[in-house]
């Protein structure tokens, strides 16, 4: 037995167990301290689209409410839904988090989708990518593209009209060559929230 | 060589500096440069994990058996890296974000395991922690510099304020554009330091013969 001890193998079994261990129970710790809770990161989300913090209702929230998804079809899912503003004055924002299904691969891209209501219209105001999965072209693109890309298409998405990347002036207008099927996830995720908003009865 | 603070630093920033004299680290070196700010991020977390990976290294040195030394260091670089990722995503989500997937990418970064290896595992604790700073400082202002021009160039701006509208060499933001960039700067600095290393050498040159001459006369 004591030769089982003192042998070599042992010793480097013991120390790499130990080191592991230790460490090991270290990240844990920390991990349970520095913990980053999803409101916490909602909240991030939503700084990142108004450059400050803002109040919030949440309307419909999947990791709160316990619900898998709010609303979904074949185009996509929306987990979240917030209110920023009272509804019961004129003007207010909804914040939709939308995930486009039928990216690049089959992946999918989830937006922040900023919907400004006034009085009896509703527009979207603002785009933010959030996350993306199997997408390369379209992922590596920053925000202001995506605003872009999905809002210079103006009369397109009034009165709950879905909409498509198509340019007016062209017919198979191309927002990247070569990313079409990231496009089609990105107008999947934008179209599910006029769809929802339709759906729901949310506008006025 | 015998250790001293300056030729630790000497040797971590300038004549063994890891991006650009011994070419490691290539990868985030090459992905992440398109901003100043990514570089900042990146060193700042290497260096991180170099000094208390190094600490580590060299206080277990004489426990760590030979046979598994490479494991043990490999276990204590992820620790780190972890340790790291956990504080970014706390305090600094936004750098947390922008390094992605090079953050965890530093467990098999070659500058971490080289140190460990070759200097942490043979020096004591305060030296390999000076080590661990000087060459991380290293690396970072390496990656800082690369970014900065890679910026200034691929869209006019530098630590993100625009400079100039209307102006970007799409190139330099490529990843073609990285490694011209890259092989430019290692092609600089080798150029720096070769002059540097000549001049030293001729200063001891004329030393030694000042100091010939002088016994000479003394005879």
């Amino acid at each position: 037995m004591k030769k089982v001890f003192s042998s070599i193998w042992f010793r480097c079994i013991s120390v790499l167990l130990c080191i592991s261990i230790i460490a090991g129970g270290g990240l844990a710790l920390l991990n349970d301290v520095l913990y980053v809770s999803p409101e916490e990161r909602t909240a991030r989300s939503i700084k990142k689209i108004y450059g400050t913090v803002v109040e919030y209702d949440s309307l419909l929230d999947a990791d709160i409410d316990g619900a898998e998804v709010i609303y979904s079809d074949e185009m996509g899912e929306i987990t979240k839904v917030f209110r920023i503003g009272e509804e019961s004055s004129n003007s207010y924002d909804m914040l939709f988090k939308s995930t486009g299904n039928n990216g690049y691969k089959g992946g999918t891209i989830t937006l922040w989708v900023k919907v400004v209501f006034e009085g009896t219209t509703y527009k979207i105001d603002k785009v933010v990518l959030e996350s993306f999965t199997k997408q390369t072209l379209m992922s590596k693109l920053d925000g202001s593209f995506y605003s872009g890309f999905l809002i210079d298409v103006t009369d397109a998405y009034k009165n709950g009209e879905l909409f498509s990347a198509t340019d007016s002036s062209s017919e198979n207008y191309n927002p990247i060559s070569g990313a079409t099927f990231s496009a089609n996830s990105a107008v999947n995720a934008v179209n599910l929230v006029l769809k929802c908003i339709n759906d729901k009865g949310w506008e006025k | 060589m015998k250790n001293s603070l300056k030729n630790v630093a000497v040797s971590g920033v300038i004549t063994s500096n890891p991006t650009l004299k011994l070419v490691l680290g290539t990868c985030p070196t090459l992905a992440l440069t398109t901003l100043a700010m990514n570089g900042i991020g990146m060193g700042l977390a290497v260096t991180f994990v170099l000094i208390f990976s190094n600490l580590l290294v060299s206080l277990l040195r004489k426990v760590i058996p030979n046979q598994v030394r490479i494991p043990a260091f490999v276990l204590i670089i992820a620790t780190f890296v972890t340790a790291v990722r956990i504080l970014l995503d706390k305090f600094l989500p936004v750098i947390y974000e922008s390094l992605g997937l090079y953050l965890p990418l530093i467990v098999v970064n070659c500058i971490i395991l080289a140190r460990a290896e070759s200097f942490a595992s043979k020096n004591s604790p305060l030296w390999a922690m000076a080590d661990g700073l000087f060459m991380g400082i290293g690396f970072t202002l390496a990656l800082t510099a690369m970014g900065a021009v890679r910026e200034l160039l691929g869209s006019g701006a530098i630590f993100g304020v625009k400079l100039w509208d209307n102006f970007s060499i799409a190139f330099f933001s490529s990843s073609a554009g990285a490694f011209f960039t890259y092989g430019v700067f290692i092609a600089l600095f080798s150029l720096l330091s070769s002059f540097i290393e000549k001049k030293q050498k001729d200063k001891q040159m004329q030393k030694l013969l000042d100091s010939t001459s002088t016994s000479e006369v003394k005879q």
